[in-house]
């Protein structure tokens, strides 16, 4: 390290000056030797950031000279505010959707005809992991049954729910020993949604004091479901909870979509004043992206797909979501 | 081979797997759930979807009031508009303690059996008589000064804390 050769090569405790002058046509990268180059960068650095500091603290002072006249704080710019604009976001006074959603798979559910019966299974041989959420799943989501299946192919037991009365049906797909996908088909004959699923915790992960869910039917809480796909998925899941919750049980399942990722989060609430709640965790908690719609039931081969997540083409840009 | 128990295996992508967890944490942070769960539940709230469950009888008149009166001046008239309509609400408990009240300034001597938030409300209604009676300015000292202490919660008495953990 060629130490102590020209004004330059200062190491250990230089005096820095307060204003260092850079000749103009000097640049940090130009040095040849690490060391000096390093500590040359810092000091730049830092004299970067004690110029921005200092303008930062004249607009501070311009905008209280100016007082009510000053003009107004510039909102950041954030992915959701530069979102492109999807030309299937649901106008909430469009009747055409509107008239779509009275007629379409779900018009039973919200007319009150169906009450939900919702069957969670899982892939071939689950372990212990998968068991146990497909077990606490099932105390979330109101009459529903967890069966497990041994090599019994989904077609051929779609039928057989059918014949059971059963409206839905929950698949969760495992690997190595945690789940990571879910199949979500509404039965008779309705559509078919394949997510991927991820972060999941288990109720003995969530940090919390809170006790069991108990028997009460949650609300549902749908988020930011914008676009027509959106809405879809919206509705299928608000179709798996039965219609009229029950307040008292003070329990809320919420749906979250952020960016084409649906949190799922189960909490129990209490209002503490008109304008304070408190919300406790309980219950698991997971992700899921959509990566298939499938028109009709499960059905990988020869099934109508609606929506197909296709790498190539929906993920070019980083502002452009699809739910 | 094509036996029913036999999976297809498909390769996760290291690269987009990477992709996706990165932006799904991100998403996690912009998201802030907390925040839009309760959001949403105190706009349910004030819409009514709970009907009579909670009892939160000035609630309406509280948002009303706070929506229109920004300014500060105004303030402390909507505050004593406020304790106007605590008048009216504990219209009983004004009238039955009222004899109690007018003597006493000090809170402490009071020996009801009531709880610590009725005795506030009828300090604070005390106030709201007094200030009605002489006209708003010349107390606006006083009562502005006596106002920090004063903190109207609204508990509910019907329903235990969940939260303790119960026997």
């Amino acid at each position: 390290a060629g130490d102590g050769s020209g004004a330059v090569a200062e190491d250990g405790e230089p005096p820095v000056p307060a204003r260092v002058l850079f000749p103009p046509t000097f640049s940090v990268s130009e040095i040849k030797n690490k060391q000096r180059r390093h500590f040359m960068f810092l000091r730049w650095k830092q004299q970067q950031r004690k110029e921005k500091l200092a303008a930062k603290k004249k607009r501070r002072k311009e905008r209280e000279a100016l007082g009510d006249k000053a003009p107004p704080k510039a909102i950041p710019k954030t992915i959701e505010n530069q979102r492109v604009y999807d030309e299937t976001t649901v106008d909430p006074n469009d009747e055409e959707v509107a008239f779509d959603e009275a007629t379409d798979e779900f018009a039973p559910y919200f007319n009150r005809q169906t009450v939900p019966k919702i069957l969670i299974t899982t892939s071939d041989r689950p372990r212990g992991r998968t068991v146990r959420f497909c077990e606490q799943l099932s105390t979330v989501i109101p009459n529903s049954h967890v069966y497990y299946r041994r090599g019994l192919a989904l077609k051929r037991i779609i039928p057989q729910c059918i014949a059971r009365d059963f409206t839905d049906l929950i698949v969760i797909n495992e690997d190595r020993k945690i789940p990571n996908g879910l199949v979500l088909s509404h039965l008779p004959d309705g559509p078919t949604a394949h997510f991927r699923m991820s972060s999941v915790r288990l109720r003995k992960e969530i940090k919390r004091k809170g006790k069991e869910p108990t028997e009460h039917v949650p609300e549902v809480i749908l988020n930011n479901f914008t676009t027509r796909l959106g809405h879809s998925i919206g509705r299928m899941f608000a179709s798996l909870f039965p219609h009229d919750p029950q307040f008292i049980g003070r329990q809320v399942a919420t749906f979250h979509n952020q960016r084409d990722y649906i949190f799922f989060r189960f909490h129990r609430y209490i209002f503490k004043s008109e304008k304070k709640v408190g919300i406790q965790e309980l219950g698991p908690r997971f992700t899921l992206k959509l990566r298939s719609l499938q028109k009709g039931t499960f059905d990988s081969k020869f099934g109508e797909y609606e929506w197909i997540h296709k790498r190539r083409e929906m993920d070019t840009s980083r502002r452009k979501f699809h739910l | 081979l094509d036996v029913p128990g036999r999976r297809k295996l498909v390769p996760l992508r290291r690269k987009i797997e990477r992709r996706e967890k990165r932006r799904e944490e991100k998403a996690l942070v912009a998201a802030q759930l907390d925040n839009a769960i309760e959001k949403e539940l105190l706009e349910r709230l004030k819409q009514d979807t709970y009907g009579d469950i909670y009892n939160f009888p000035i609630h309406a008149f509280d948002k009303a009031l706070q929506q229109q009166d920004a300014e500060s001046e105004s303030e402390s008239d909507a505050e004593k508009e406020e304790e106007d309509d605590e008048d009216m609400d504990k219209r009983e408990f004004v009238e039955a303690d009222d004899s109690d009240l007018s003597d006493f300034e000090d809170m402490d001597k009071l020996e009801t059996s009531s709880e610590e938030e009725q005795e506030v409300e009828e300090e604070v209604e005390k106030k709201a008589s007094r200030s009605k009676s002489k006209g708003k300015t010349p107390l606006k000292g006083p009562a502005r000064r006596k106002r920090p202490y004063i903190e109207i919660e609204y508990e509910k008495e019907t329903e235990p804390v969940t939260k303790t953990k119960a026997a």
